[in-house]
């Protein structure tokens, strides 16, 4: 019958498949939903097996008790004092049947709100159940790791481990499974024999675990990781429902109610921009925004676009007139608390069809040098940023090459594009606005009227800017207004709205530009972040005459930074077998280099010690040539355990160190001068006998270590030696050597 | 030195998911399987080491009756040159195993377990050989090989205390065949032969001496012999496989008080063995030796009575016949014509459910065990 220490593991083991969930859920929203019914689980196996009446209900009890526990743990405020309430059962209907799912549809690590949680604790109960049933009956172990195993899987589809956190979750799934293993070995039927395993039968453990640890760690950080591994996720967006216009259209009509507040903002910093939607696909008509939207999660982290250093910022956004729905968001958004929007990870627009109150937005700011802002290069992988851009006039790309000077796709490039609209084209005063975003107009707005809105601003300069090879998209949002209200805030209205193109930077992500001119830097009374730093560059940047490309950098072979990305790094086999290599070359040198220093150590002391010394010199040497030594052995015990393994000196060698140390030790008197003499002479003695063995033997025994690691404990403690020649009783036999030499 | 079963079944699953690993891009699957993979060839490794160790076995008592206690005690003695750490051994008694916990030995260290045999089935036990075996603390390698010889023990029927009948056999008498009882404890005169060293004086027989002028005896020799002879009846179809055994304890309880008490002996079987002997304890251990290996026969429609007691030239004595109550006259019909050789002749019907077969000059004993028998017989005799 498998003990409770199995039952133990297999609930463990079920816990540990919960706890790979922490990517998506966090620690410590995990750890109270696992731990709990798995403690709940245990208590009830363990009752059900000390009591007989309730054996036969155990699997029913484990199923209800479990069920009771997840319960108190997640869905928790639906319950009255802890009793399940109609609300607690359809939580729990949810809970299998939506959980999961809307999991999948949160950005990670998810918000731990019973909704989503909810399903993790609800996968670890019945496996943790099953596995602890299948213990009981199949008494298979491995059997019974078949339902945690599952969780395991089931995670993995979620998020898939990689990397150190991929190898302590190994080791802490094989921990467990070991355990079950150990104390569940075949053949061990019998408990009264398990009590008796010494420490020497798992000392032949230690093998196997050390190789199944580097084993884990060469498989997990050594070798390149495998491809990239399917998450259930990426085929789980969150539906978005409802037609919206265009944000793109809004703007003539929102210029033309210009008073009309729309939101206003409080915090400690002040962004000279609020945008609310990005598009990125212009088919020539139309500019169309993403639309792969997930539910926020409890925060989002900062983008692998974004290599800089960057700081965090909140502020808290109150709702006036403005609809949904998209929300005002910035281009990296942090985390939201006080609303529950959806959000487009790549462009960061917040999605919250009816919006209402207020929320607050958490987002981080990049901090970028205005020397390095200038010098930067573009970035090509920026998704979306060399999108399609219809069919353009023949005439747009001689434009487009000539606005820039000619110069390689570059950030400096993009602020002398932005320099042509500024110097070039006007906006639009307050009547006739012109609007529409499509070639036909932005055609008219290039060639012809040269006036428009910030609309036509920002579709011409991402349309040019992309046909120039720079990665460009369009934003449509508002900008702070030049003043503050009398609370402290800001109150940003329809007149605010505007529409502006963002270029990818290599390091500093999406840095957005003004083509028109009418952002108001600082206007607020805060610091703008990174439109300030693209102002100073937007000052620094040469007239149009000295303009010229940044000398190329030299191209990098294979092996440069250019590899290191994609994670193809060569096994590092040298310094693998560094380790090994090292130790063995150690233990060659120093064995027998530890040996000397120990022997001059002894040779050095006076009076008995010196004897004491020869004495153990004579038995650690013997030893390191397998001579059988037990604690208790006097001189004449080893001198004929050491009978035969050489030639006689040996044990005329010991006998005589035997009759000196009786001498010193035994008679009483103070050792004479001459005592440490004989007995070094008589160690050189057995040391001549040792030296006609051969060199195979003799090498063996100067590698040995082990007199080296036992000598301090023999030493110490027990190593006792009666004397040689005394009469029987004549001297209590088990005073030591060491005790006697002492007095 | 292979892996276990859970050994196969964790190298298959690491396999498993290392391959799933690299195809689908896990790196926790291709953790769990180098962990797996990596404990291998450590445990396989662990267990590797050879174990030089002598076993030797006895076991005492070498012949026990059913139940009673055996012991099978091991030697075992450490032949490597270093200490040996633990392991586990397996002996094999029977169709039984029992584990025994070798503790570490010391270089040349010798150890001794003793362990209780299983007597609850007759037989012919071959005890051993020790199988040795070194795993691994988790169970996934292990290391196995027969070591040491085999004993043998014998584990006889139940005896229960039964009186000894003594059935007279008729010896070839010069005044032809006796017609009345003699008296027990006579003496018949089988022949008059010469004086040899050692003969009872007494019975010197002068009359001859002076005839012959040699010193001449009187070879005396007991009138009647006693004799016992046992027919068990080991028919496949006539007793249960439980039932067989208490016959077979009933056979043995007759015919062991038989031979004690120094009678002829004799064990018959419906499928064939005979087995006569003179009495005494030698007899007692020979007749307990083939009852202990004595089995039912296999084949249909086999008769009761076989060859030798059908012969004519088998008679005298008291003829015991253990059997099946419930075959009726039709199987049991052919002792009825036994009866006219022996002086005495008991037909021992067990488990016949309460009615016992009428056999014509027969004395039926039924009872359901042996025990109950072997009373019965007492209260008989």
């Amino acid at each position: 019958m498998p003990g409770r220490f199995s039952v133990l593991c297999v609930v463990l083991a079920a816990v540990v498949a919960g706890l790979f969930f922490v990517p998506v859920f966090g620690v410590a929203a995990l750890l109270a939903p696992l731990l709990v019914p798995a403690a709940v689980l245990f208590g009830v196996a363990q009752l059900c097996a000390r009591t007989e009446v309730l054996a036969a209900w155990r699997p029913l009890l484990l199923l209800v008790a479990g069920l009771l526990a997840v319960v108190e743990t997640v869905p928790f405020p639906t319950t009255a004092a802890g009793l399940p309430t109609g609300e607690t059962f359809s939580a729990l209907a949810s809970g299998i049947t939506e959980s999961w799912r809307l999991t999948l549809q949160s950005t990670w690590p998810a918000r731990p709100s019973p909704d989503q949680l909810l399903f993790v604790p609800l996968l670890a109960w019945p496996a943790g159940v099953l596995g602890i049933e299948l213990l009981l009956r199949s008494r298979k172990p491995l059997v019974a790791l078949i339902p945690s195993f599952a969780v395991v899987v089931v995670s993995q589809l979620y998020v898939a481990l990689s990397g150190l956190a991929a190898v302590a979750a190994g080791l802490g799934y094989a921990a467990v499974v070991g355990a079950l293993f150990a104390l569940t070995r075949p053949g061990e039927e019998k408990p009264a024999r398990r009590a008796r395993r010494t420490a020497s039968a798992f000392s032949s453990g230690v093998p196997v675990v050390v190789l199944g640890l580097a084993a884990a760690v060469a498989a997990g950080l050594l070798l390149p990781g495998p491809g990239r591994a399917y998450s259930l996720k990426q085929d789980q967006p969150a539906p978005v429902s409802g037609r919206v216009a265009g944000p793109l259209d809004d703007i003539a009509n929102r210029l033309e109610h210009p008073d009309v507040p729309m939101f206003s903002v409080r915090g400690d910093a002040r962004p000279d921009r609020w945008p609310l939607v990005v598009l990125d696909t212009f088919d020539g008509v139309n500019w169309t925004p993403g639309s792969r939207y997930r539910r926020l999660g409890a925060e989002l982290p900062q983008s692998p676009l974004v290599t800089v250093p960057s700081r965090e910022r909140t502020a808290t956004i109150r709702l006036g007139d403005l609809g949904g729905p998209w929300l005002p968001s910035q281009t990296w958004p942090a985390a939201v608390s006080g609303a529950d929007p959806l959000v487009e990870e790549s462009q960061g627009s917040l999605w919250l069809p009816r919006p209402t109150g207020e929320y607050r937005l958490s987002w981080w700011e990049p901090q970028v040098p205005v020397a390095d802002l200038s010098a930067a290069a573009i970035d090509q992988r920026a998704p979306g940023g060399l999108g399609m851009i219809g069919e353009p006039p023949a005439e747009a790309e001689a434009m487009a090459r000539a606005a820039v000077g000619g110069l390689r796709p570059s950030f400096q490039a993009a602020l002398t594009l932005e320099r042509f609209f500024r110097e070039g084209y006007h906006t639009a005063a307050s009547t006739g606005l012109p609007s529409g975003n499509g070639w036909p107009q932005l055609r008219k707005f290039l060639f012809e009227t040269r006036r428009g809105t910030s609309e036509q601003f920002a579709a011409a300069y991402v349309a040019l800017a992309r046909i120039v090879g720079i990665p460009a998209r369009l934003v449509v949002g508002f900008r702070s207004p030049a003043v503050p209200d009398a609370g402290g805030g800001y109150t940003v209205r329809n007149g605010d709205v505007l529409a502006w193109p963002e270029v990818a930077v290599a390091g500093a992500g999406w840095v957005p530009l003004d083509p028109t001119g009418t952002t108001r830097l600082g206007g607020a009374g805060g610091p703008a972040g990174l439109s300030e730093v693209t102002a100073q560059a937007r000052a620094q940047l040469p007239p149009a005459t000295q303009l010229h490309d940044a000398p190329v950098a030299p191209v990098k072979g294979p092996g440069g930074a250019g590899d290191a990305g994609n994670g193809d790094r060569s096994f590092p086999v040298l310094w693998v077998l560094a380790g090994p290599a090292a130790l063995f070359l150690a233990g060659l040198v120093g064995v027998p280099v530890a040996k000397f220093v120990r022997s001059r150590r002894r040779r050095r002391r006076t009076g008995a010690g010196a004897v004491l010394g020869a004495w153990l010199e004579v038995r650690d040497r013997l030893r390191d040539h397998s001579v059988p030594w037990t604690a208790g052995m006097t001189a004449r015990d080893l001198a004929a355990a050491a009978h035969g393994i050489g030639t006689p000196s040996i044990v005329d060698g010991i006998r005589e160190l035997g009759v000196t140390v009786d001498q010193v030790l035994w008679s009483g008197n103070a050792p004479g001068a001459q005592a440490g003499h004989q007995a070094w002479a008589a160690v050189l003695t057995v040391q001549r006998g040792l030296a006609g063995r051969g060199l195979r033997l003799r090498l063996r025994a100067a590698l040995d270590p082990r007199t080296l690691l036992t000598g301090v404990q023999a030493r110490s403690s027990t190593m006792r030696c009666a004397p040689t020649s005394s009469a029987p009783g004549s001297m209590p036999r088990s005073r030591t050597i060491a005790e006697r030499a002492r007095r | 030195m292979r892996l276990t079963p859970r050994g196969v079944a964790v190298l298959v699953v690491s396999v498993v998911l290392v391959a799933t690993a690299e195809w689908a891009g896990y790196p926790l699957f291709r953790v769990l399987g180098a962990i797996g993979l990596g404990a291998l060839p450590a445990a396989v490794a662990v267990t590797a080491r050879g174990m030089r160790v002598a076993v030797t076995r006895v076991v005492y008592p070498d012949r026990v009756e059913r139940g009673r206690p055996a012991l099978a005690k091991l030697r075992v003695r450490n032949l490597a040159g270093r200490p040996q750490a633990g392991f586990a051994a397996w002996d094999h008694a029977g169709g039984s195993t029992r584990t025994v916990q070798v503790r570490a030995l010391a270089e040349g260290a010798e150890a001794t377990y003793q362990y209780e045999l299983p007597t609850a089935a007759r037989g012919l036990m071959a005890v051993g050989p020790l199988t040795l075996q070194r795993a691994d603390p988790f169970g996934l390698a292990r290391n196995r090989h027969p070591a040491g010889e085999t004993g043998t023990l014998w584990v006889h029927p139940r005896k229960y205390p039964a009186r000894a009948l003594i059935g007279g056999f008729p010896r070839h008498h010069h005044d032809g065949a006796t017609t009345d009882d003699s008296l027990r404890g006579s003496l018949d005169l089988r022949d008059v032969r010469e004086y040899q060293p050692g003969d009872e004086v007494r019975h010197l027989h002068w009359k001859a001496t002076a005839r012959t002028g040699r010193m001449m005896v009187r070879d005396y020799a007991d009138p009647e012999q006693p004799r016992f002879t046992l027919l068990l009846d080991t028919r496949g179809d006539a007793l249960s496989p439980a039932l067989f055994e208490e016959a077979v304890d009933l056979a043995a309880s007759l015919l062991a008080a038989s031979a004690t008490a120094g009678h002829h002996s004799r064990l018959v079987t419906s499928g064939g063995v005979d087995l006569a002997t003179s009495g005494g304890l030698l007899a007692v251990r020979q007749l307990l030796d083939e009852l202990c290996q004595v089995r039912q026969d296999s084949g249909a429609e086999q008769a009761l009575v076989p060859g030798v007691l059908s012969a004519v030239r088998h008679q005298g004595g008291c003829l015991t016949v253990v059997t099946s109550g419930a075959g009726g006259l039709g199987t049991l019909g052919g002792l009825a014509g036994l009866r006219a050789r022996y002086s005495s002749f008991f037909v021992l019907a067990l488990g016949s459910g309460g009615v016992p077969p009428v056999i014509p000059g027969a004395r039926v004993l039924s009872a359901d065990s042996a025990a109950n028998a072997v009373r019965r017989w007492n209260e008989v005799v």
